[in-house]
């Protein structure tokens, strides 16, 4: 892929790989941060993306793995200073309040982006793959690196832990 | 119990994020930044190239044909021609893209 042809790449699916970043950092600085190290370290490597081969999907694996890398570091961080998340503080909605006014459908989608942010990334990473861009089990192997069996129980599992804490929280799944 | 959370999961993750337009900028910016970076540097290897190989060719032959009709600059004139298509060569080697090959011998 030339400069002319990464460019023209980059405004046709800047979406996609812009969103696929939200998704795994659920939040916005760390999103425009893990985007823009994306497209530099695509750049970087430039020579060797395939036009023909998905370049798509090569962006998703860059993002994927830099993202798991700023998390081992962040865990890190964490266990040498530990800090609070705004997210640990819970503020109580007062009564009359507009929250508990919200469609029943947004409060959903709100529950269940906790639930995918708190599951592992091993889980995680390939669930935001799957339903995020339809992406199958063989390309989501192949992004990730690991065996079609491997990400076919991980999505299982995941489906699952989702499903569990749903219903832990009165949604009923059956 | 899939089917169910399938939609559920198909429909959480329908919502579509643009980067905003300074994320862009700030974006190309650092990308022309990279390829400006990676021109100098191989301008700049280009020409320690060149300055190195170039005096030893050159003080060799001058040594060598010293008392010779053949002055420094002729001799300079030829060592550069060899030096070009060497340097050619090198960049080749290192499947360096037309252009950017271009650029460099133009930079010599």
């Amino acid at each position: 892929m030339d400069i002319a042809e990464f460019e023209s790449f980059l405004e046709s699916h800047e979406k996609d790989i812009y969103t696929f970043c939200s998704y795994l950092t659920m939040d916005k600085t760390l999103a425009e941060d893990l985007y823009q190290d994306t497209i530099l370290k695509a750049f970087e490597v430039i020579d060797k993306i395939d036009k023909h081969q998905n370049p798509k999907s090569f962006f998703f694996s860059i993002a994927a793995g830099h993202f798991k890398n700023f998390n081992r570091k962040t865990k890190r961080r964490q266990e040498i200073v530990p800090t609070v998340s705004l997210d640990d503080i819970v503020i109580e909605p007062k009564t009359g309040d507009n929250t508990a006014l919200l469609a029943e459908k947004n409060m959903l989608n709100e529950l269940v982006a906790k639930i995918i942010e708190k599951l592992d990334d091993k889980f995680r990473i390939p669930i935001i793959l799957c339903y995020f861009d339809d992406l199958s089990e063989e390309s989501i192997s192949n992004i990730l690196s690991i065996p079609r069996g491997t990400v076919k129980s991980r999505l299982y599992k995941a489906r699952a832990l989702i499903k569990q804490e749903l219903e832990r929280m009165g949604f009923s799944y059956e | 119990m899939n089917n169910k959370i399938d939609n559920l999961l198909k429909n959480h993750f329908s919502e579509k994020f643009s980067p905003s337009n300074e994320v862009k900028s700030r974006i190309r910016q650092k990308l022309l930044e990279k390829a400006i970076k990676k021109d100098t540097r191989i301008c700049v290897l280009a020409t320690i190239f060149t300055t190195i190989i170039g005096f030893m060719i050159v003080f060799g032959m001058h040594l060598f044909l010293a008392n010779t009709i053949v002055t420094f600059w002729t001799l300079m004139f030829f060592a550069s021609s060899v030096l070009s298509s060497l340097i050619i060569t090198i960049f080749n080697q290192l499947k360096l893209k037309k252009g950017e090959i271009r650029d460099v011998v133009f930079c010599i």
